[in-house]
């Protein structure tokens, strides 16, 4: 791993090109791979893709209300006579977004924090942030995202922030137990003999031999992010009405629920199929990286 | 005794990571913009009304003084005002509390019992029709958020075909004395069968609700642990001296796969009661995490709070359990500790 970055850029690209190979062999990480596509694009087009787009918004059609559904509406309409399907696509932007957002700042954090405290290890600072990612999760994520997302003002951004609040501590834990191992390497010993400052050792030694179970993680993780994020949405805390979310709509359409069916079905199913693709994907990742490490 | 020792050190150093956790809830609570007690009271209430539920619960002197006075009191088991109720948040909890754990036990053994037995059954028939079956329902059972379930559930056993009842812990009028608060345990213990009946199917929809998450998860983990284990070398001799496929399987397979199930253990029944937030708000459960959600909608920050503290502590005591049942099962652990 670690002559990667002297390797030239044509064994770059054949490895990706192997890596490539070995995805494609398996059935089940193509799924994943052609549904997290179809997913992203279906987010960034929404304003094209959706069939309704302005019923992405504050739209009220009574005359088209609660319809079964149908060609003109594949999921139906809700009470207002809003297309379900086309409010199920918008709702996948603050979906991803929660979980590129949250991903993006608690994955540095998080793993930069373990790397520290790893190369320190037996120091005050060692101690101070094993302590600190302790406390964070004393009580379960969910639990704890929720209160902080109920103590600030609902809305997206503090949703966010609330599962990032919890989030960094998990890579934290993984960086920690890694860094622990890499000290005892001969090229961390003689880069710290050759005088490198923990920075270089941190950054330059450590972190590129950390990164393949950390995007392995990342992967796997983004559908437990949205699953979270859907679920302080069922509750009310996330993006807000009129905009739609997939955790609103459900809670929203379990109020007319034997009649109406469509209106909760669909999102569930919306739902089920994000995570599943990412988690199918983060699998194959998974599996393409064990079997890098054994060559 | 040296696993007693480990075991007391962690548990130490998780109630000190309570209290940590205690003081940045506190703080983020009370450094919020709004006004608790004028939120409590509504709109019209008098500035003077405001002012003397303020002074009340001491939101009128420093974040420092008020943590403290919080802290010493709940240490006595006093949890201050419910702004919601407007009753003691330890009253409320009392009430809450048992019934959440019936639902979380129930739902704790759901999972256990069925996640290791689908890991077992899928095992056993590797690489046949219901063995990828089997793995499809596990896929679909991780990947789909248990208050989806619980929509689905409610849905298809409480509507489509009505065969279980969906809201509520016992039918309108049935009920029993409490002692404990769980309200199956009660009934049989006062001998009323009936009651007890009615309450546990009750319960088996949002229990099975809540487990489906961790019964795959589990289910996943026993069936890739067996199957690492099929090709560790004494399972290969005890094959080659003859022993018989059931034996193998049963009595030198099982056991040791099991453990790294039961290790994740811990941290499913913490995400039972996180679960639960959302789950008993579906099925109408009053139990403590309903409590808990409408509280934290309610800003209801002594309940919060409360809320936060019993469920951390249930989350040390689950850890303590697992611990233990780990180095029961698995001697390697003991061995380890004695050294």
């Amino acid at each position: 791993m670690s002559a990667d970055k002297y390797g030239s850029l044509r064994n770059l690209t054949d490895k990706a090109k192997r890596a490539w190979y070995r995805l494609s062999k398996n059935k089940l990480s193509i799924v994943g791979f052609i549904g997290v596509i179809v997913i992203v694009l279906a987010a960034i087009f929404a304003p094209y893709i959706a069939p309704y787009p302005s019923h992405a918004g504050k739209v009220v059609d009574f005359i088209n209300a609660n319809q079964p559904p149908s060609l003109k509406h594949l999921c139906g309409t809700d009470p207002m006579g809003r297309d379900v399907f086309s409010r199920i696509i918008f709702a996948l932007r603050s979906t991803l977004l929660m979980g590129v957002v949250v991903l993006s700042i608690s994955v540095p954090f998080g793993t930069t924090m373990g790397l520290i405290a790893g190369y320190f290890q037996g120091s005050l600072i060692d101690s101070f942030i094993t302590r600190l990612t302790d406390i964070f999760l004393a009580v379960p994520p969910l639990i704890l995202a929720l209160s902080v997302a109920a103590l600030l003002k609902p809305n997206l951004m503090n949703a966010m922030l609330a599962i990032t609040i919890t989030w960094w501590t998990w890579y934290a834990r993984l960086a920690y137990g890694m860094a622990v191992t890499l000290n005892r390497e001969y090229y961390v010993r003689s880069a710290q003999l050759l005088g490198a400052s923990w920075v270089h050792i941190i950054f330059r030694e450590m972190l590129p031999n950390c990164l393949s179970p950390i995007l392995t993680k990342m992967t796997l993780d983004m559908g437990i992010v949205i699953m979270t994020a859907a679920a302080l949405s069922f509750v009310g805390l996330g993006e807000q009405p009129p905009t739609p979310a997939l955790g609103t709509m459900i809670s929203d359409g379990a109020k007319y629920m034997p009649t109406q069916w469509w209106l909760t079905v669909f999102p569930a199913l919306a739902i089920m199929i994000i995570v599943l693709s990412f988690n199918l994907l983060g699998d194959s990742f998974r599996d393409l990286f064990s079997t890098e490490e054994k060559q | 005794m040296e696993i007693f020792r480990f075991i007391c050190k962690r548990t130490l150093w998780s109630l000190v990571a309570l209290v940590g956790l205690s003081i940045i809830i506190f703080t983020l609570s009370r450094v919020v913009p709004g006004d608790p007690a004028r939120m409590a009271l509504g709109p019209r209430a008098t500035e003077e009304a405001v002012e003397a539920l303020r002074s009340e619960l001491k939101l009128d002197q420093p974040v420092m003084y008020q943590y403290f006075h919080w802290i010493t009191s709940v240490l006595k088991g006093d949890f201050g005002l419910s702004l919601m109720t407007m009753r003691s948040v330890t009253d409320d909890i009392k009430i809450y509390l048992p019934a959440t754990l019936e639902l979380v036990i129930v739902a704790a053994i759901i999972q256990c019992v069925f996640g290791i037995f689908l890991g077992v059954l899928a095992t056993a028939s590797q690489g046949s029709y219901m063995d990828y079956f089997l793995r499809i329902v596990a896929y679909i059972g991780v990947v789909t958020p248990s208050f989806v379930f619980a929509v689905l559930f409610m849905l298809l056993f409480g509507y489509k075909w009505p065969i279980l009842p969906v809201l509520g812990r016992t039918s309108v009028g049935l009920g029993v004395q409490p002692i404990t608060g769980m309200i199956v345990v009660d009934s049989i213990l006062r001998g009323d069968f009936p009651v007890a009946v009615d309450a546990f199917v009750h319960l088996l929809l949002p229990a099975t609700a809540l487990a489906m998450n961790g019964m795959a998860q589990l289910a996943r983990i026993t069936r890739s642990s067996m199957i690492d284990n099929s090709e560790r070398d004494y399972i290969v001799m005890e094959t080659a001296q003859g022993l018989s496929k059931r034996e193998i399987f049963f009595k030198y397979l099982l056991r040791p796969s099991v453990i790294p199930a039961v290790s994740v253990l811990a941290l499913q029944i913490g995400a039972l009661f996180a679960n639960a937030f959302l789950v008993e708000s579906i099925f109408n459960w009053p139990g403590l995490s309903r409590y808990g959600v409408e509280a934290m909608l309610f800003k209801d920050l002594n309940a919060v709070s409360a809320v936060i503290c019993i469920v951390g502590f249930v989350f040390i005591i689950a850890n303590i359990f697992v611990d233990i049942l780990v180095a029961i099962i698995d001697p390697r652990i003991r061995l380890k500790a004695g050294e």
